[in-house]
């Protein structure tokens, strides 16, 4: 007798402990170093001498199943995994994030411009400490251009204060229309007023900042920038239109329980993410970031990682001339991170290199994260 | 659709997930049955413990056929269609440098086995014709830059034997390197070999060309279809003449094999192993569609005959395989690679090999661009000469390219029913008729069949070797990345 894991179930080992991940249910199950062995087995089929109850409860589960004789398994999969990845394809960029402009007459504790660390700071506004000019209106439309011939997804127009650089930022909603999936417009809560509201319906989706809780409201989608405790943050997570921006002055200041270090990073899986981590990191893939200025960043918030300027070459340019610059950051995945290349739950885990980067002043450092890959326990 | 392995194992492909799965017969009775409902009771009341595991299994798989990319239906417009060529296509130039042969190859796709192809001629492409096709590709790919950056493009030397056309072949690697500097295409020739002296061979391997020699195996192989025109055989010059190349380590010359029903596939896999005998990059018994006449030469017994030859190395590279996996052999490019084709390279979930052609595994006209003696643009080197794409004096025709690709879609009425639709691995050439597609509930009976016993095959080498059919795809794959930029179609 044979046991086999289902072809939506994929076995990810670790050091010692492995996970199970279910592409379909999107559970994640962790295995202990005896059930890893038995489950590696299993997969190299390898007969069963003696009846082992995890077993009966995979397939009670619809994790697994018996079979009398070997079988191959096909994997549940996405597209081609040879022909996809053939050189010469043409890119795909995910998101882009457009930095209008670089002023702001508030003064935000957790502004960018403090070098203050956020977990989610990409989704919000911020101000810079930096010299430079910015682009123009017409230098914006080529940008936007590029990235629509790039088959960019998403875009993020972000600031500073939008509201600022109102009459810039109406005229390039307007000739983005259609051009992206979804374009999102990152705004102060006290800058976001029922004219705004009104001029961005149906033009794009406003993401509002706001550090009071009381603020968060139910028809928009909310960013609240906080240092509070999870116990706090707990009661108000349920919100699905509510992302959390944590504040981090260290990794050891967070509590055990906290969602950027916990078990609790880990989320429930699927398909498409599972294909992706694969090979991409959850958020630094295919993205990029115009700065007010016009510097290429690959995110908004890994400032000191110029990948060139648009006022110098237009975006596919860049691609071309500085594929390797690009590919360092779209290249990355978490398997290639040395704190996660052994860890099981590297295709779930959620990961921010920028506050990485400023916790451990290395690109490929990992301070937030509890697991102890060795033993396979969370601490 | 069911299928079954040596092993007696069987197995359920999903055409919509694009993979397969084992059955048991409870599963096989929910998968089959028309009413899910009923099946689950009857399941229930059959096999208690297998009835929980199947109907949520049933349950994930319905759930997974939900993430299934869906078509458009809306009409293909050339303004949408020349943004998708700009994007995905120009990887490769193909000049038809002559029509003319110094061989008369009895399986040609040009030769009397096939009416609807052109017959050959002693035309030759001039120079101003080639420059022209040249300054039009330059253009195009500067114009896509915008849209694929990272493209790498090639231009491709063909005919007739391009060899009877050197000087221009020359003239154009010259013009093209003169012209455009900051273009790194790639050069690539098929070419049947009796003409490759020292000078050539010098060029080509200076120019880093990619070398499709024909070459269909040992002499006898080889020369019972590829002859001089006096009908004597060609595999003595051949050999001779691609010693240089091969002593010198070359890595881009690669071989390509055509065989037929009464092959000996197992002297075939010798000589292929042999190290002085260029790798196989492509493989495959004659087009039989096209009009095709070639086959009537054989007898049913010659057929049978073949199938139990194949069937004996399908045997005897399964039992190889079960304790080895040898990559460059020719049987794993028979029998390895289609494996590791069903398994790692059909598109799951996803329709098509592009969105606008939803079935079959036909490329987007554009993706290469064939230009013959003529100056007329052609979807590729392989369709007959009925469905241009235009001309060298207008450029590429999007209008006339959105209604060809309209029209194919039209003509593949088979193939929303089709259980093997994510299979599928045929194209363009095999659907054409004289200016007009062929339905493909006229051609796919056989492609059927063929597809079933190839996921027979594939999962029987699984079960036996669960890495081969990976191993050998990715290698051959990564490999043939190096020698050609459209994944040698």
């Amino acid at each position: 007798m044979y046991f086999r894991l289902n072809p939506e179930c994929y076995l990810i080992l670790g050091e010692h402990s492995s996970v199970i991940y279910d592409l379909i249910e999107g559970d994640v199950h962790s295995l202990n170093e005896y059930e890893t062995q038995l489950i590696r087995n299993c997969e190299n089929n390898v007969e069963l001498t003696t009846n082992e109850p995890l077993l009966d409860e995979m397939k009670e589960r619809c994790i697994g199943n018996y079979y009398t004789t070997k079988v191959f398994i096909e994997k549940l999969r996405l597209g081609s995994p040879i022909l996809d990845y053939q050189p010469g394809q043409p890119p795909f960029i995910e998101k882009a994030f457009l930095e209008i402009n670089n002023t702001c007459k508030l003064s935000c504790g957790f502004c960018g411009s403090r070098h203050i660390r956020r977990s989610s700071g990409c989704l919000g506004c911020n101000t810079w400490q930096e010299e430079g000019t910015p682009l123009e209106e017409e230098q914006w439309k080529e940008v936007i251009d590029g990235l629509s011939d790039l088959h960019c997804d998403s875009v993020y127009f972000t600031g500073g204060d939008l509201t600022l650089k109102w009459e810039l930022l109406q005229q390039l909603l307007e000739y983005a229309q259609k051009k992206f999936s979804q374009t999102f417009v990152s705004i102060n809560s006290r800058r976001f007023s029922a004219e705004v509201a009104d001029y961005l319906e149906g033009k794009a989706l406003p993401i509002i900042q706001v550090d009071n809780p009381a603020h968060i409201g139910t028809d928009h989608q909310f960013l609240l920038v906080t240092d509070e405790r999870e116990e706090f943050l707990k009661q108000i997570r349920s919100s699905k239109n509510l992302t959390i921006d944590r504040l981090v002055r260290d990794a050891s200041e967070l509590s055990p329980d906290s969602r950027l270090i916990s078990k609790s990073k880990i989320q429930k899986t699927n398909l498409f993410r599972f294909t992706h981590m694969k090979k991409k990191h959850p958020c630094l893939a295919n993205s990029l970031t115009v700065s007010w200025r016009g510097e290429v960043l690959p995110c908004p918030m890994l400032r000191r990682y110029s990948l060139g300027s648009v006022k110098e070459q237009p975006l596919y340019e860049l691609l071309r001339k500085n594929s390797e610059g690009f590919d360092k950051f779209w290249g990355m995945c978490l398997e290639k991170i040395p704190r996660c290349t052994a860890c099981e739950f590297r295709y779930a885990c959620n990961d921010c290199r920028a506050l990485e980067e400023s916790l451990t002043g290395d690109l490929n450092g990992k301070a937030l994260c509890r697991y102890d890959v060795s033993n396979g326990i969370w601490v | 659709m069911k299928f079954e392995t040596q092993s007696g194992t069987k197995y359920w492909f999903d055409n919509i997930l694009g993979i397969s799965f084992p059955l048991n017969t409870s599963l096989e009775i929910l998968l089959t049955s028309n009413d899910v409902t009923d099946s689950l009771e009857k399941e229930a009341a059959d096999h208690q413990r297998d009835a929980v595991f199947n109907s949520r299994f049933m349950k994930k798989i319905e759930k997974a056929r939900q993430y299934a990319h869906q078509y458009p239906k809306e009409q293909i417009t050339p303004e949408h269609l020349k943004r998708q060529i700009l994007r995905e296509g120009l990887l490769q130039l193909t000049l038809s440098v002559t029509e003319n042969c110094n061989l008369a190859c009895r399986y040609c796709c040009y030769s009397d086995e096939y009416p609807n192809t052109r017959t050959p001629s002693h035309k030759m492409m001039n120079f101003e014709t080639a420059r022209t096709a040249i300054d039009y590709y330059a253009s195009l790919l500067e114009e896509g830059k915008r849209f694929n950056p990272q493209r790498r493009p090639s231009v491709g030397f063909y005919g007739g034997e391009p060899l009877l056309n050197f000087q221009l072949i020359k003239q154009c690697v010259s013009y093209f390197k003169e012209t455009y500097p900051e273009i790194d295409a790639l050069f690539t020739m098929t070419t049947n070999g009796t003409l490759l002296d020292r000078e050539k061979c010098e060029f080509l391997m200076a120019h880093d060309f990619s070398i499709a020699i024909s070459l269909d195996g040992p002499e006898a192989e080889h020369n019972r279809n590829r002859v001089y025109h006096d009908g004597s055989g060609t595999f003595a010059d051949v050999i001779k003449n691609i010693r240089p190349i091969m002593d010198a380590g070359y890595k881009n010359c690669h071989a390509i094999c055509v065989f037929d029903w009464k092959s000996d596939l197992f002297a075939l896999q010798e000589f292929f192993n042999r190290a002085e005998v260029p790798r196989i990059s492509f493989i495959s018994l004659p087009n039989p569609n096209d009009g095709c006449t070639f086959y009537q030469r054989f007898s049913r017994e010659d057929y049978e005959k073949f199938l139990k030859t194949e069937a004996k190395a399908f045997q005897s590279y399964n039992h190889q395989i079960r304790h080895s996996a040898g990559v460059d052999s020719f049987f794993d490019q028979i029998f390895g690679l289609q494996a590791g084709r069903i398994l790692y390279s059909v598109p799951a979930l996803i329709d098509g090999t592009s969105f606008m052609i939803p079935y079959t595994f036909t490329c987007l006209p554009g993706r290469k661009i064939y230009v013959d003696v003529d100056g007329n643009y052609h979807i590729c080197e392989r369709i007959n000469h009925t469905f241009p794409i235009c001309n060298i004096r207008t450029g590429l025709d999007f209008a006339r390219i959105a209604k060809i690709v309209e029209d194919y879609r039209s003509h593949l009425d088979l193939c929303p029913s089709c259980k093997v639709q994510k299979l599928c691995n045929i194209c363009y050439c095999d659907f054409a008729g004289t200016g007009e597609f062929i339905p493909s509930s006229k051609i796919c009976k056989n492609s059927n069949h063929d597809l079933i016993k190839g996921l027979e095959r594939a999962f029987t080498i699984a079960e036996n070797n669960p890495s081969l059919p990976e191993t050998v795809a990715q290698g051959y794959y990564t490999w043939l990345s190096t020698i050609s930029t459209t994944m040698g179609d």
